[in-house]
């Protein structure tokens, strides 16, 4: 197939016209001076409110979690909503030593999606809205998983803790991991209804484990009604 | 060439028409209230699903000695010869490492990722993959973490991933993450047709009785190429 050939439309004179005005900018390209349009960004479901959850630190533990009835929270959407999704568009995660323990095992953070039963009745933990004049999500995170009975369905996406061989010296510049790319938003990642993402220790820490994981979750509720 | 100058279009008067509406936004420029469109991103590709994976540990373990990714190898993404008018696309391949004990590791190993060619039917382990919305189909995109059943050629490596290392077993440790593909623009994504797949693998050997683990996620699309 040949390759895209450098074009234009000619329209009608517009001198007389005296309807809407399309804004435009033009480009002087050989003789002529060509409209280009100017777009506003705009996603293909309609957005209801946005969420920032930035939760408090997360320390990794010895044993570890199963992501039914442990781990670090349990971000969903009731059984009881209709009409309505979510979308997560970031989800960053960070470690770093809290203490001069050594840690000389690979814990990591799975983010797991799940389906459940239930009404939770953990902790809850505050989300904030990136503008106070969106409507409160139907997005619901906790702390802990009582009250919903979880069914895993696989691993999205893990984040590694770093770690200390020996307890010596300064350790390197934490580390951020963003598990979701932003831009495209046919990536992000959707939650009905009955439908949920755990974050959970999948692999064992050290004895002593003080390790700590900053965690930063982003999403929107759309209308699906 | 000269640079953009701001102009403007005058169309017909509208307020006569019943027909589709165009959605707009408008701003006051001058002496002008004008319209601006909406423009929401569409994808060059027909997109049946998106799919993600975040690997076992087990799955990423470093070896002493060097994999071949025909042989041995951590796992083989394929999809299978009889499908038809579908193909995948990798969006994202991520991979982080991690020190698992107490050892030194003053050796060099990477992860790499291999384009291949296969003939057969895979019957090694199975990996699960997880829908990012769960109304997408099922994925064609098969994994196996052995390659039985499959007869691999290498077509040549598309990315590697160096893993951590220490002179000494003394200090800390981060845990970098290593990009091999991360994009939003689809012409950079790697496509995988029927017959055709990804062979990740160790190319240089790490230490004695390593114990370095491999943390790897991989995203992809699925098209209707029919």
């Amino acid at each position: 197939m040949a390759g895209p050939v450098a074009a234009k439309i000619n329209l009608p004179k517009d001198g007389g016209n005296v309807g809407p005005v399309l804004r435009t900018l033009v480009f002087k390209r050989g003789a002529n001076w060509e409209h280009a349009h100017r777009f506003a960004l705009s996603e293909q479901p309609l957005e209801l409110t946005h969420v920032v959850s930035c939760l408090a630190q997360a320390t990794a533990i010895t044993g570890p979690q199963n992501g039914t009835s442990t781990g670090f929270f349990w971000l969903h959407v009731p059984t009881a909503i209709s009409g309505k999704k979510i979308r997560l568009s970031k989800l960053q995660v960070s470690t770093q030593q809290g203490t001069t323990a050594t840690g000389i095992t690979a814990p990591r953070i799975a983010f797991s999606r799940f389906t459940f039963t239930g009404t939770a009745s953990g902790g809850a933990i505050t989300e904030t809205l990136i503008d106070t004049a969106n409507g409160v999500s139907v997005g619901d995170i906790r702390s802990a998983v009582t009250g919903l009975t979880v069914s895993l369905v696989g691993v999205m996406g893990v984040a590694p803790f770093g770690g200390a061989l020996t307890a010596v010296g300064a350790y390197p510049t934490y580390y951020q991991h963003d598990l979701i790319n932003e831009r495209s938003d046919d990536e992000w990642w959707v939650f009905a209804p009955g439908q949920g993402l755990v974050a959970w220790q999948d692999t064992a820490g050290s004895a002593t484990e003080t390790r700590v994981a900053n965690i930063a979750v982003q999403w929107e509720d759309i209308d699906t009604a | 060439m000269a640079g953009p100058v701001a102009a403007k279009i005058l169309l017909p008067d509208d307020t006569g028409n019943t027909g589709p509406k165009i959605r707009t936004q408008t701003k006051v420029v001058g002496a002008d209230t004008v319209h601006e469109h909406f423009f929401v991103q569409a994808r060059q590709a027909l997109i049946l699903g998106v799919y993600r994976l975040g690997m076992a540990q087990t799955v990423g373990a470093t070896t002493a000695a060097a994999t071949n990714g025909t042989s041995t190898g951590m796992f083989w993404f394929h999809v299978p010869t009889a499908v038809s008018g579908k193909k995948a696309r990798i969006r994202r391949f991520d991979v982080s490492s991690q020190h698992a004990t107490l050892l030194a590791t003053p050796t060099a190993p990477r992860l790499v990722v291999s384009r291949m060619t296969f003939t057969g039917t895979a019957s090694g382990a199975t990996v699960t993959p997880v829908k990012v919305d769960s109304g997408y189909p099922s994925p064609v995109a098969d994994i196996r973490t052995a390659v039985t059943g499959l007869t691999v050629s290498l077509v040549g490596l598309l990315g590697s991933a160096p893993m951590v290392g220490a002179l000494t077993a003394v200090g800390g440790w981060s845990s970098p993450i290593n990009q091999l593909i991360d994009s939003s623009s689809e012409d950079e994504w790697w496509v995988i047709a029927p017959g055709e797949g990804l062979a990740v693998w160790q190319d240089v050997a790490g230490t004695t009785a390593d114990t370095r683990v491999n943390n790897i996620t991989i995203m992809w699309d699925e098209i209707d190429t029919a």
